[in-house]
């Protein structure tokens, strides 16, 4: 094993640990059976597991970036609004 | 909860406020489970035990005995009907073998039956004797049918049995009121002919054979009449003689025996 020598390559070795932990996550997360999305709070998807994307009939990159109210229709998407407003306040 | 493409889904979910390392919300993380398929599945069981409710009514509140056993010959379930007509309670009656109820004479036929229905037959209106719980014989009407199992498999048999002695006493009686019309009937066209026959005759004695077969004709059609229910007593001392001749067709004999002469 080697230890990074200069600062510089200290930084490298962080960020790629970063960059790999992130990677894992990632991975998990596209692959886990169950339903995930993250939502931001202009109300679009930022992330959909596979799962969450199947159910729907699309692929994850499909959805993401899209208007949850195009995606739920205005029916389903009243019905998740009270939740959305809780989460938005609790800060 | 509706979505465009796929319609219902029936989700739990649990929100997540999702914020930056400030603590700024910068959205929700949903995490969701699809209970769709469990709900369809718990509403199929719900309505699945409802209907078993409602046959395990029926059958219990049946006259006839609806008896199970399995292939041992042990009783399994033994429904009120059974109760009444074989005169165990069920209490009495499950776990013991099937053979409580049959007469010592006749076990072979259980065997026979069994046979039968592991091979997958069924048996419709098989009359025979069974015996109640207080010894007393009854005549009773049998259908057997295999019980199966969820692969299919041969686990038991059902009984439906219907107490059929009453039944079977009163076709008796009927048979036999039948034989004793018949009889009776054949005798009084004998006798019908015979007076025919009698009243062409030109003597005394031939005259009198005549009139004793009119007092039959007459007994007879008051013992049809009582057994018809037409005449509500029936007094045999008057009827004693079948020579008694009513005084009207006396009459008539006399008119017939001075015609005659």
């Amino acid at each position: 094993m080697t230890f990074p020598r200069t600062l510089a390559e200290r930084e490298d070795t962080v960020v790629d640990a970063a960059v790999a932990l992130r990677n894992d996550a990632e991975t998990i997360l596209a692959n886990t059976p169950f339903l995930l999305t993250r939502c931001s709070s202009d109300l679009r998807y930022v992330f959909v597991s596979e799962a969450y994307a199947k159910m729907l009939g699309h692929r994850p990159e499909e959805l993401v970036g899209k208007e949850i109210v195009k995606i739920m229709g205005e029916t389903g998407f009243q019905t998740i609004l009270p939740h959305i407003r809780n989460r938005r306040a609790f800060q | 909860m509706h979505f465009n493409d796929v319609g219902v889904r029936l989700l739990q979910v649990i929100y997540t406020p999702d914020k930056d390392q400030f603590g700024n919300v910068l959205g929700w993380i949903a995490s969701i489970i699809d209970i769709t398929e469990r709900k369809q599945v718990e509403v199929a069981l719900r309505e699945s035990e409802q209907r078993l409710r409602w046959l395990a009514s029926i059958v219990q509140s049946s006259d006839d005995a609806i008896v199970s056993k399995n292939l041992d010959g042990i009783i399994t379930s033994w429904n009120k009907g059974a109760e009444r007509v074989f005169g165990y309670s069920a209490e009495e009656a499950i776990g013991q073998p099937i053979t409580i109820v049959i007469p010592k004479d006749r076990l072979k036929e259980e065997g026979e039956i069994l046979n039968r229905v592991k091979r997958g037959e069924h048996i419709d209106h098989f009359e025979t004797i069974r015996r109640r719980k207080q010894g007393s014989l009854i005549v009773i009407s049998m259908t057997v049918s295999p019980i199966k199992d969820s692969e299919g498999r041969i686990v038991g048999a059902s009984k439906i049995a219907r107490d059929i002695t009453e039944q079977k006493r009163n076709q008796e009686q009927i048979t036999t009121l039948a034989r004793e019309a018949e009889h009776r009937s054949k005798n009084l066209i004998a006798n019908v002919q015979a007076a025919v026959n009698l009243s062409q005759a030109d003597t005394p004695e031939a005259l009198k054979r005549a009139i004793e077969g009119s007092g039959r004709l007459q007994m007879f059609t008051r013992y049809l009449s009582r057994h018809a229910g037409l005449v509500p007593s029936y007094r045999p001392s008057r009827h004693r003689s079948l020579l008694r001749i009513p005084r009207k067709t006396k009459r008539g004999c006399e008119w017939m025996v001075h015609k005659s002469y």
